[in-house]
Parts: C-alpha cells; structure tokens; sequence
C-alpha cells in the first residue's frame, strides 16, 4: 500500500460513506503492539481489548528472547534509510529497537507532510507541481453515506487520545543532528557515507551494489533481498536476525588485501 | 533408498569400514608419476591393482592413462618380482622409449618384501637401463595411509631421486601444487608467472591429463615437469609446499638434501588461503602484486558480499581429502557457512585438531573424523541433518537418499566432467567453488518453493 495513497484513500471513504481514520503502523513490535491496541480502542469492546493484550502477551516473549540475543551486537550501529512508502519512517523503528541511529532518511519524493506531519497541511501553498494530478473532489453518498461514531462518541476517543486522521511525519522521530533528505542523489549519497560510516544502508537494488562496493551493507526495503517478512512481531524477529547477519558478518573485513595492508617489500628473496 | 540399510544409532567400531573415503597409495603414486614428462608409471604388482587405478584415473580424468604393470603370478609371489621387473624395464625402454619409468609398489609386493632399488640396481647393472634414462621408485602399500600418501611419496621420489644441489642458488622457487586437478596445477602456475616469479612446478600433470581432442594420439603429451627441471630444482631459493600431507614430505626432503628451505602453506582454495599463497610469494621473491590479481580477487570477495544471504549459517558436509577439506572447511566458515560434518578415509590425528580449530566458532556440534568413512557419515547426517554435500561421487548415494543437494568436489569424480579444466584454487577457483556452491542451494530453493513463494529471483 502507498503511503500517500492511502491518506488520499482514507479521507475519502470518510467523507464519502462516514468511515473515520487512524494511522497505524505493523513494522517494529512496539509500534505493532500500540496499533493493535489503538483499534482496539477504537472499537471499545472489553472483549477485543482483552483479545488484543492476549495477543501481545503470547508474541512479545519470543521478540523480548530475539533482541536480548541480537541487540548486543547490534547496539550502537548506525543505519540510513532512503526508500519511499513511509518506510524510510517506520523502520527506524526497528532499528530503534535494535539499539541503532537512524543518521539519515528520506523518501524517493514525499510530501512536506509525509516528513512533518499533517498539521503543515493548511499551509501548503499550491504550485504547478502539486497540481500536476487532477484533484478528485468526492461528496458523502446519498445513500451509503453512515457515520460509524456519533460526534460524541468521537469527542470522547480523542478526549482518551485516539487521534484521528492524524500522522507526524517522520521527522519527530528522529534524533537531533540527523539528516532527512529527499530525493537523495548519487552525489549525496557519497557524501553521506563519507560523512556518517553508516553500518548499514537501506534502499532498493539499483543503489544495492553501489552503495556495497563502498563496503556497506545495503538492505533493500522494496525486495527486502527476498526475505520477509518484516511486519508483525514475527517479522520484527525475522528483521533483528537479519540485520544482525548483515551488520556483524565478518566478509566486510576482507576488503583490503594483505599487500595491501602491508605492501612494504625486501626486493630480493627471502632466502638470498 | 539404496541406502536403507543405515541407520541413525551409531555403533563403536574398530575393524570395520564400510564405503571407504579414501582410495589406494598407488592411485596417487601413478597420479603424480604422470606429471613427469615423458613418463611411464609402472605398478609392481599383479594386473588387478594395475588395472584398477587406471581405471579409476581414467574414468576421473576421461583421458588416457598409460602405465606398465610387473603382472605378478602365483610365482612371482611366491619368489618375488625381480624377474618380472627387470624383464618389464627392458620391454617397456625398447617398446615405448619414456624417458623415466617411476616405480611403485603394491600391497603384494610390499608384502613379498621385494627391494626395489636392488631390483633397478640390477636392471641397470644388467645393461636394461640406458645411459640417458631413468627409473625411480616409492613404496606404496596401500594398508598404509591413502592415495594422498601415495602422492606423497612418490613427489619425494622426485627428490631423491633427481634434485641434485649445484652449490650455487639460483632465482627461482620451487612449487609442489599438491593433489590437485591439472588445471589447478595451471592456475597455480598461471598466479605465479603474473607474479613474475620464476618456479619449477612438479608434478604438473597440466597438458597431461586435460589434454586437447586433436585426432593424433600422443603417448607422452607435452605437459609435465622435465627432468632437467627436477635436477635444478635442488638449487631453487627455496620450496613453497602446497598442502601439508600430500606435499610437506618432498618440500622436506629437498631441504634435508640440497638444502633448499622450505614453507609449508595450505592448498590454496577460498580467499584467505589464496592471500597467503600469494602473499607468501609476494614476499619470498619480493615481488609486486599486479593489479590483474588484486582484481580478481575483489571479484571473488563481490560474489561474497552479494550473495552472503544465501551461504550464511547452511549446514554443510564434507567429504574429501585432508589439505582439500582443511583449506574448504576454512573457505567456508570465512563466508558463514557452518560445515559440521567432515570425514576423511586417509588417517592423521592433526587433520582432527585442524578442523576442529577452524570449526571452533560454530555454535553447532561438529563431527569431524580422520581414517573415517562414508557409513558414519550418513549417520552424522541422519541425526543432523545438513542444507548441502560437497564431495566425491561416491557422496551422490547419500545426496539422493537424503534429498540434499550435491556439489562435486575432490576425487575421484566419475560421472561429471569439468574438474580437470576449471580450477578451484586461486580466487578465480573460488569463484567457481561458490557459484557451484549457489546452484546447487538456489535449484533446490526454485524446486522446493511452493507456487505462491516462487518468485523470479528467490
């Protein structure tokens, strides 16, 4: 699913038949846990909130037992993100839990939302680019159109904190001094790696063996390298272990030769 | 299920082996014998042994391996070979004219207790023998190690018999390549002459035993080391020893004869091993490594970073030859592979300690064994399992009553072709070692792969 495509999509079907909103994300077993829990909410049943903590309880152990495993090793280790689809945002926060800095992310193009938040949106100025895509103007359906919540009860979930058609952006969650870039050129990306020594970079395959030959790892987070999957809490271990072989293998010390690490030479035979 | 037969509960056995990993003395002895220019390999023994390992050689190599036999009898065996091998020089230095005829023994004659330098020393005495000819010997019973010890031996005939010390040194090294394909022997020289290092390599039996189709039959191809090389190689700088049990014993033999000092390296399979055979070069000679080679190798290391998803933490078992199976135990480990079961039919208590050095970052139980077989072998595997096989054909029972994908690899091969024309030493033979490594491990994912996960690129 589209990143953009589904804000689009969603505030749509809002308008149109009475079905509102929220942002929730599976990719990282925290994040996982809080969306389930979120819908949870909205719906309000005893029963499904029971069914939903059930759940994290029976799956957490498992991720709990992967990280203790992993994150030692993993610790400390910086990544960088460049693919678009929200995913440059939302697997930082596996990294997270895997104790690694997101240095740098960016989206292939996003929108000023998409890094900031939708809070900028009244904001925005319409250009000539934005109106490159013809704007779809749709009106609540004469006969399928039925608010799922009553104005109260809406007032009520945000008074408890669900928040409705809402997302942040990406770049609350990200550390001081990191860099978001969009777009990211070749140039720019040399530089970066030049800059931060990333452990490990997150693309797709026309950046793989370029950014590899620097001697970096690239995880492609289109293909994911024909892994995966990586959503859930099974798929926040199957991530943890993969980083793990990537960011840790010993084949990136082989880069240099040993005349090249030592090219000092005697020019004559050693047993003259 | 031809092998149904085993089963997974392991039983001690001391005085049994059941399908052998390792093969006769005189295989290798003949072996070795080939990479001699203009040489006849010669068997003391009855025409079974004889014909048995040129059979074998033969169906490895599919080409032509000439050899004279002492065709012993109930008489000779009871009396003893001399008339047999004396009567055999003659016919064969006036039959087929080689230049050197290199002796070796059986377990029958080893048995008889026949003498052979006596026997060669009365053949010559005998006027059997002429005057620019050669015949040189190696013990070779084969109740005594394997065809690697036979190898051996019969490479440090060469010293003894030809390496002669001139009281000067000249700039050049000598190279034993070890029991390895002849293409290997080519690569290994190929490596040296980028390296501009002037060597002598014995035996090399490239351009012998994977020779060209051509429609005219050569008895002695053009390949093979000369023996005027042999003579100078007494006075080389020094020895560079590839493999330790196949190669250690003639490096040795030349240091305590001519002097001429010795380094004893691993085969050079897999990048790190190829590091230091050429390093080790590199230094000794004091040399400059070109770019062709540094480029090669960044080649071998490119197929590792990008396919290291697919070789990372696979189980892997090993059958093979001791310096093959060291050398590919490390290669494999150095790109995450875990080989966890290793067996060797030649005897040797170091090659145990060895692997189990290299295996010692595995966090996996390791079953290696030296003077083992494949019966035990299957039973590692049975009680745990491995994702991939690397050995001779004789592993192609296991690999199908298992359902493991195979690679080839060691000797003998008899139902593939290949082996003798592609290396699998130097980075450029680690390319190929991986690549067959990647096949066998991605067909089996693209067969297995149920129709929703097959995918394009698995």
């Amino acid at each position: 699913m589209c990143h953009r495509s589904i804000n689009y999509v969603a505030e749509m079907m809002e308008k149109k038949f009475g079905i509102p909103w929220i942002k929730v994300n599976f990719i990282g077993s925290e994040a996982t846990a809080k969306s389930l829990r979120k819908i949870a909410q909205y719906y309000g049943e005893q029963e499904l909130i029971d069914k939903v903590e059930a759940v994290i309880a029976e799956e957490m152990p498992d991720v709990e037992k992967a990280l203790a495993e992993v994150r030692p090793r993993t610790e400390g280790k910086r990544a960088m993100l460049f693919v678009g689809g929200s995913r440059a945002h939302h697997y930082q926060e596996l990294f997270k839990e895997l104790g690694m800095t997101s240095v740098s992310a960016g989206y292939e193009f996003a929108h000023r939302d998409d890094y900031e938040g939708r809070h900028v949106l009244p904001h925005l100025k319409v250009d000539a680019d934005s109106r490159n895509i013809e704007e779809l103007e749709v009106s609540a359906d004469p006969e399928r159109y039925r608010p799922r919540k009553s104005p109260e009860a809406m007032e009520s979930l945000t008074k408890q904190g669900v928040r409705f058609k809402d997302y942040e952006g990406m770049m609350p969650d990200m550390c001081e001094q990191t860099l978001v870039i969009d777009d990211i050129s070749q140039y720019e990306t040399e530089q970066l790696i030049d800059l931060w020594k990333p452990d490990i970079f997150c693309a797709g395959i026309k950046e793989k063996y370029t950014v590899q030959k620097f001697g970096i790892p690239l995880k492609q987070l289109h293909s994911y390298d024909y892994g995966g999957p990586y959503a859930g809490f099974k798929g926040a271990v199957n991530f943890y272990k993969e980083i793990d072989r990537m960011v840790n293998s010993k084949i990136w010390t082989y880069l240099k030769a040993p005349w090249q690490k030592d090219p000092e030479l005697a020019a004559t035979y050693a047993w003259e | 299920m031809l092998l149904r037969h085993t089963t997974d509960k392991i039983a001690t056995r001391s005085a049994l082996t059941v399908n052998p990993a390792k093969t006769c003395q005189p295989i290798g002895a003949m072996y070795a014998s080939l990479g001699i220019h203009s040489c006849l390999p010669h068997s003391h023994g009855s025409q079974g042994c004889y014909a048995y390992h040129r059979s074998t050689l033969t169906r490895h190599y599919k080409e032509p391996v000439m050899a004279a036999t002492s065709s012993f009898t109930e008489g000779s065996s009871v009396f003893g070979g001399q008339a047999n091998l004396v009567q055999a020089i003659d016919n064969i230095f006036t039959v087929y004219e080689p230049d050197v005829i290199a002796v070796h023994t059986t377990c029958l004659s080893e048995t008889i207790g026949d003498d052979i330098p006596q026997i060669i020393a009365k053949a010559r005495d005998d006027g059997k023998i002429p005057s620019d000819k050669y015949v040189i010997h190696a013990n070779t019973p084969s109740y005594v190690g394997s065809h690697v010890t036979g190898f051996a031996n019969m490479t440090k005939a060469m010293v003894d018999y030809f390496a002669k010390p001139y009281g000067h040194k000249e700039k050049q090294i000598n190279i034993i390549p070890g029991f390895v394909e002849p293409c290997d022997m080519q690569e290994i020289k190929r490596i040296t002459k980028e390296l501009e290092v002037r060597s002598i390599v014995f035996p090399d039996t490239s351009n012998v035993l994977n020779g060209p189709q051509t429609g005219r039959y050569e008895m002695f191809p053009h390949g093979g080391v000369s023996i005027e090389e042999l003579i100078r190689s007494g006075s080389s700088m020094g020895t560079l020893a590839l493999g330790h049990l196949a190669s250690g014993l003639a490096a040795r033999a030349m240091d305590t004869k001519c002097k001429v000092p010795c380094e004893i390296l691993d085969l050079p399979i897999g990048l790190e091993e190829t590091d230091i055979f050429i390093n080790t070069l590199r230094k000794i000679a004091g040399v400059n490594v070109p770019d062709s080679l540094t480029t090669e190798r960044g080649q071998l290391l490119d197929i590792i970073t990008d396919m290291h998803q697919y070789f990372y933490h696979k189980k892997v078992g090993l059958v093979g030859d001791p310096d093959q199976l060291i050398s590919l135990t490390k290669f494999l480990v150095s790109v995450d592979m875990w080989p966890i079961h290793i067996v060797t039919g030649t005897p040797g208590a170091k090659f145990e300690k060895r692997i189990r050095e290299i295996t010692k970052d595995i966090p996996h139980e390791v079953n290696v064994k030296a003077a083992g077989d494949m019966f035990l072998f299957h039973q590692w595997i049975k009680n745990a399992p491995v994702d991939l096989l690397i050995g001779n054909t004789y592993v192609k029972y296991i690999a199908r009553d298992e359902d493991i994908p195979m690679v080839r690899f060691g000797f003998p091969i008899l139902d593939r072709v290949g082996h003798s024309y592609f290396p699998t030493v130097g980075y450029r033979g680690g390319m190929r070692l991986l690549e067959r490594i990647l096949d066998a491990l991605l067909a089996r994912k693209d067969r297995d792969a149920s129709e929703v996960e097959f995918e394009l690129v698995m």
